[in-house]
C-alpha cells in the first residue's frame, strides 16, 4: 500500500485517505501547512487548496509565509491550485474530483487536498448537505492517489459540525500531530440512514 | 372476508380508475398486489418492496373529499361509506367491494403533519373486526408524491442511498446534467432547502424506503465516479 508523509510527524497516511483534522484558529495552522509544504517539496506531488470562497487564498498566503517565499512559480506550473466550493454539495464534489483528475493528467503522481471546512455560511451547502458531502468523499477519493485533509476549526464550529462531520465522516483523524484510525467513523453506506436522516434539525421538519 | 386472488376480482369493476391520476391498487391479505391502475404501477416501480399491505387510493381522494363534491360523489358511488372530518387525526374510509361478497375494506388516511394537501394512505381490511382495530402498517404516500415523476422517484431512491449525481447518472444510464436537474426538481417539489432535507422528507413520508446495509455496500462497490 502506498503511504504518504503528512509532513509534521513521522506518521504515514495511506493513499488514498480522507482525514479529519482539528485546529484552533489561524494561530494553529502548523499541521495544515506541513501537509501543504510536503506536497510542494516533491515535484511529483501537487496541492489543491479548497474551501469557502477566499479560504484558499488565506491558506496560500499562510503557506507563503511559512516557506518564506512567493509561490507564484508553483502556481504557474500548476503544482498549486486554488478552488472554492459553492452551495451545491454535488458540484463541490465534482470540483474537487475534477481538479484531482486534472492534476493527475498533468503528470503529478500524488495529490494533497487541503480543505478548509465551512459550516452554515453563505454560498456554502446547508449543514446536512455538507455532512453528506463529507461522507461521499471517502468513497469518491478512493480511485485516486490523493489524500484529502479536511480542517475543522475548533474555535467556532459547533458540536454538530465537529461530531457529525469532523469525527463521523473521516476514517482517519489527525490531531495533535498524530494520525489515528478513527473508531467513530460511520461507513458511508449507512451514514445517510443511520445518522443524517436523524439530524435533529431535519427530523423537526425545520427545513 | 379477505381478498384472495386476482380471480376474485372483476377487472371491469376497477377499469374506471385505470387512467386516474390517483394511485389505486388492491392487495390481498398477504400483501400481494392483485390489481393496480397505471399510476400505482408507476409508483410501485419506484419502490424497493414488492408488497405493501394496503388497499391504496392516492392523495387526490383526500383533496377531492374536501373540495370536489362531484368527485366525492364518484367515490361514494364506488363504495365509500365513511369520510371523517379533515380535522380528525386521520381519515377512515370504508369501501364495499361487491365482487368480494360484499366485504368491506377499511382504509386509514393520515393527513400530512405539515398540513399539505394529501396524506399518508395505509391500512387494509380488518373490515370485519371494525375500524377501531385498524392500525397503520406502512406509510405509502405523501402530499408531494403525485408531483414526482417516476424518474424522479428513481433518482430520489438513489439519493436516499447516499449516491452522488455522477453515480446516479451512471446507474440510470443518463447524463450528469439530467440528474442534476432531477435533483433540483425533487428539492423544489418536496419544498426542501437541501438535498438531504429532501431525502429525509421522502423517508419520513414513505416515498422511498431506507436502503439496507448490504445494498449500500454492494452499491459502493459498484459505484464509479464520473470521468
Amino acid at each position: 500500500m502506498t503511504e504518504l508523509s503528512l509532513g509534521s510527524s513521522r506518521d504515514l497516511a495511506p493513499v488514498p485517505a480522507h482525514i479529519g483534522h482539528f485546529y484552533s484558529g489561524l494561530d494553529d495552522l502548523a499541521d495544515q501547512l506541513a501537509f501543504a509544504r510536503s506536497a510542494i517539496a516533491d515535484p511529483d506531488r501537487a496541492l489543491l487548496l479548497f474551501g469557502p470562497r477566499g479560504a484558499a487564498d488565506v491558506l496560500l498566503r499562510a503557506l507563503e509565509a511559512h516557506v518564506g517565499r512567493d509561490l507564484a512559480t508553483e502556481r504557474a506550473k500548476g503544482q498549486i491550485v486554488l478552488a472554492h466550493g459553492d452551495a451545491d454539495p454535488d458540484q463541490q464534489l465534482q470540483t474537487v474530483l475534477g481538479t484531482v483528475r486534472d492534476l493527475l493528467s498533468n503528470g503529478f503522481k500524488q495529490i494533497h487536498v487541503l480543505a478548509r471546512v465551512g459550516w452554515d455560511i453563505p454560498d456554502w451547502p446547508p449543514p446536512e448537505d455538507l455532512l453528506w458531502l463529507e461522507s461521499r468523499f471517502t468513497a469518491a477519493i478512493t480511485p485516486y492517489p490523493a489524500v484529502l485533509f479536511c480542517a475543522y476549526d475548533l474555535t467556532w464550529m459547533p458540536g454538530d459540525a465537529l461530531i457529525y462531520g469532523g469525527i463521523e465522516t473521516h476514517p482517519f483523524i489527525y490531531l495533535g500531530g498524530q494520525l489515528s484510525a478513527n473508531p467513530q467513523w460511520v461507513e458511508p453506506e449507512t451514514y445517510v440512514t443511520s445518522r443524517l436522516s436523524r439530524l435533529p434539525w431535519l427530523t423537526g421538519n425545520s427545513s | 372476508m379477505r381478498l384472495r386472488s386476482a380471480e376474485d376480482l372483476d377487472p371491469a369493476r376497477f377499469s374506471a380508475y385505470e387512467e386516474r391520476h390517483a394511485r389505486i391498487g388492491v392487495l390481498d391479505a398477504s400483501g400481494t398486489l392483485v390489481w393496480a391502475n397505471r399510476a400505482w404501477l408507476a409508483f410501485r416501480r419506484s419502490q424497493t418492496r414488492d408488497t405493501l399491505a394496503a388497499v391504496a387510493v392516492g392523495t387526490n381522494v383526500i383533496t377531492f373529499s374536501r373540495q370536489a363534491g362531484g368527485t366525492l360523489r364518484e367515490l361514494v358511488a364506488a363504495g365509500i361509506q365513511a369520510v371523517l372530518d379533515r380535522e380528525s387525526d386521520r381519515f377512515e374510509l370504508e369501501f364495499a367491494v361487491p365482487e368480494l361478497n360484499g366485504s368491506r375494506i377499511a382504509i386509514s388516511v393520515t393527513p400530512m403533519p405539515d398540513g399539505a394537501a394529501g396524506g399518508v394512505l395505509i391500512q387494509t381490511e380488518r373490515a370485519r373486526s371494525g375500524l377501531a382495530d385498524a392500525q397503520p402498517r406502512s406509510t405509502v404516500v405523501g402530499g408531494a408524491i403525485d408531483a414526482l415523476t417516476p424518474r424522479e422517484l428513481e433518482v430520489l431512491q438513489l439519493m436516499a442511498r447516499g449516491l452522488d449525481n455522477a453515480a446516479i447518472a451512471e446507474r440510470l444510464g443518463v447524463g450528469y446534467a439530467t440528474v442534476r436537474a432531477h435533483v433540483s426538481s425533487i428539492m423544489a417539489k418536496l419544498d426542501a432547502r437541501s438535498r438531504l432535507a429532501a431525502v429525509v422528507r421522502a423517508l419520513q413520508r414513505g416515498i422511498v424506503q431506507p436502503p439496507t446495509g448490504a445494498t449500500g455496500r454492494q452499491e459502493r462497490d459498484e459505484e464509479r465516479v464520473r470521468d
